[in-house]
């Protein structure tokens, strides 16, 4: 009898009843997810330790820790230009694809406009086109307007790169938007750029910061790109990284390494922070 | 545009001459005097399906009307076309006696209050009652002063700082109120903006709405599926039926004098007996009972029509008392009696007939009929209204 209650189904922590089955995919997925998190994490987390040992060698364990490697990296021109470069540029990046980005993205959300699909087909096509199939067209198309080896030139490479991502972020929070609230407003006499900055912005900002994150990473992060435009002056971080691996496998590179996953981690934090907990209206 | 002169007889007399003063203005564009909003031949049809087929409305100054229907009325389809959300398929929307078919809606000069209230979550009370004015580019004093005075007569006065997720929705539809109120369009437009409370706010906002509207003078139109809301709330009650209005008059009109089936059956409950009319006055039904009506006027001798009585007309009646001129009397037995709270619904059963309703005041159990019991019932040939079958 109880046996037979048991094989039913009993309360859960949550007084949810859960059966056996449900139960045992459970299980399953944390298994599979604990096996993904092992394989990819240890070569993400190993270079941290590493950037703590001496600068002699490349070690795992390190013999000795050490600051020496982050001393190098801040004291030598070779890597601090690149690190302000790398910087600026994805500063900039972001604030362009911000601009253009987000009124898109309301845009082609909201309305129906001729030619729509064919618009979003465009703009979506960085993603869908290889990285290095990019990085050749805009190597040609930027070299008839001498803006190789710019930073500009980057940068507005990396701004049709990037303005995809921004583009489905600030997407989905436009979906989630209420368009009675932006009619309420238009009947109270407000013009679409009143509804827009009122109405619209304010409601989007979480969207808006993750999207300019995710942007800001993926253009600081970016390395094939900008390994086709970059010249000596202009070198981003990654490009440097790169190089230095091929010439004269630094230690050094430790260090840069674990602090680009410090980064990415916060910003990661920080995104997931700012994403709205729960629906705000209480119907 | 008979629909508006008529409604004309019924208003007070302050209300009126106001409706003269704008006759000029309004006459230009060919719009009824003192009408504020007229519908001329609009119609609105999506893809093949129509919503609204063409027609012609008049709103007067200072009404208060209301759009009643069940859904898929063409009740909604009225207010957006109104407020220019819908643009309509034919025919021509004034506002104040002016064309604004083509007008977007921030131009209308409207208010609206929405069933879902549309408050920006973002900002907290004040300022989401200041936002039309500071569109309109109010100065920070009057802002204050406009804004406290709406909310003062939604009566929200401490609540300023809070955000609309704080508030309960009977507090957030007073803010969604007042945010319409303190611009003083000339225009009040509310799509169901009770229709998200439950009934005891929903019938003390009624009150609220009613007064507000007493005191502003506004033009108020307002959607609603709730008859009893409508009837309470209305000058003038729009009833709609597929994408047509079946009826448009006062309450008491729809109620005691409605035009058809469908609005004795949408507007309170009713009994619908069938009958043939055998002389003026008088009609014969199907089981050979003889009711004087309060009229025949527009039926023929001999033509099929169904008389209209409401339950709570009916009175029980002490068996065996002869019957009064006037007054039309049957007897059944009581098939089911329900207990609603302040009436009780008796359903009457009779020997070849449809069974009759009947609602009296409750009294308790002890003394109410049991079922199988016979009972003699009675009611006025006043409250007999003969319908078109």
């Amino acid at each position: 009898m109880s046996a037979g209650a048991q094989s039913l189904g009993r309360a859960g922590d949550g007084g949810v009843i859960v059966d056996r089955l449900t139960r045992r995919y459970e299980r399953l997925r944390n298994v599979m997810a604990l096996a993904v998190y092992l394989f990819i994490l240890p070569p993400t987390v190993i270079v941290v330790p590493i950037s703590f040992g001496g600068s002699g060698e490349m070690t795992f364990p390190p013999r000795v820790w050490t600051l020496e490697l982050y001393e190098k990296l801040f004291s030598a021109r070779a890597w601090v230009d690149p690190i302000v470069q790398s910087v600026k540029v994805a500063a900039m990046t972001t604030v362009i694809a911000t601009l253009m980005g987000v009124p898109a993205a309301y845009g082609v959300v909201r309305f129906e406009f001729p030619g729509k699909r064919l618009v979003m087909l465009l703009m979506m096509s960085p993603i869908l086109v290889p990285v290095i199939v990019i990085s050749l067209g805009l190597y040609l198309y930027l070299s008839r307007l001498h803006l190789i080896g710019t930073g500009f030139g980057l940068v507005l490479a990396h701004v049709a790169y990037v303005t995809p991502f921004m583009m489905m972020t600030v997407m989905a929070g436009v979906k989630k938007l209420d368009p009675a609230l932006e009619f309420a407003t238009s009947i109270m006499g407000a013009t679409r750029t009143t509804v827009f900055v009122r109405v619209v912005l304010p409601q989007l900002r979480p969207s808006i910061f993750a999207g300019a994150l995710f942007a800001f990473l993926v253009s600081f992060d970016e390395v094939v790109i900008a390994w086709f435009l970059t010249g000596p002056t202009t070198t981003t971080l990654p490009v440097k990284m790169y190089s230095s691996i091929q010439w004269d496998i630094s230690p050094v590179i430790a260090a840069v390494a674990a602090l680009l996953t410090a980064l990415s981690a916060v910003f990661c934090c920080a995104a997931a922070l700012l994403q709205p907990a729960a629906p705000q209206s209480t119907n | 545009m008979s629909i508006a002169l008529q409604a004309n007889e019924g208003r007070p007399p302050a209300q009126r001459h106001q409706a003269t003063l704008t006759e000029d203005a309004s006459n230009k564009a060919g719009a009824p005097p003192g009408a504020m909003v007229v519908f001329q031949g609009v119609s609105k049809t999506y893809g093949d399906a129509p919503a609204l087929h063409a027609m012609d409305l008049a709103v007067r100054e200072g009404e208060f009307l209301s759009l009643l229907g069940p859904s898929g009325s063409g009740k909604s389809t009225i207010l957006n076309i109104i407020a220019g959300a819908v643009a309509p398929t034919t025919g021509r929307v004034l506002l104040n006696g002016k064309d604004v078919s083509a007008v977007p809606p921030r131009e209308r000069g409207l208010g609206m209050v929405f069933q879902n209230y549309a408050l920006l979550p973002h900002m907290n009370v004040f300022d989401n009652v200041a936002l039309p004015l500071r569109i309109r580019g109010v100065g920070k004093d009057e802002l204050a002063r406009r804004v406290r005075n709406a909310l003062e007569r939604v009566g929200l006065i401490g609540f300023d700082h809070r955000k609309p997720r704080e508030l309960s929705g009977g507090q957030q539809q007073r803010v969604g109120i007042a945010r319409c109120i303190v611009y003083s369009p000339s225009v009040i437009l509310m799509d169901e903006p009770l229709g998200a409370l439950d009934k005891k706010l929903r019938e003390q906002l009624q009150g609220e709405i009613k007064r507000l509207h007493k005191d502003l003078g506004t033009t108020l139109v307002y959607v609603t599926h709730d008859q009893e809301e409508a009837l309470n709330l209305s000058d003038r009650v729009c009833l709609m039926n597929g994408g047509r209005i079946a009826q448009l008059g006062t309450p008491d009109e729809l109620y005691f004098e409605p035009v058809d089936e469908f609005v004795a059956n949408f507007v309170g409950e009713s009994n619908l007996i069938e009958a043939q009319v055998t002389a003026p006055g008088a009609v014969t039904t199907a089981d050979g009972l003889l009711l004087v009506v309060r009229s025949t006027e527009g039926h023929a001798r001999g033509s099929k029509v169904k008389v209209l009585v409401r339950p709570e007309k009916i009175v029980a009646l002490p068996a065996g008392e002869p019957s009064l001129p006037g007054q039309n009397r049957c007897t059944g037995t009581v098939a089911s009696t329900s207990f609603i709270g302040g009436m009780t619904r008796i359903e009457l059963e009779r020997a070849g007939a449809a069974p009759l309703l009947v609602k009296t005041i409750s009294s308790r159990a002890s003394d109410r009929w049991p079922p199988q019991h016979p009972l003699t019932v009675g009611w006025s040939a006043s409250d007999s209204v003969v319908l078109k079958a």
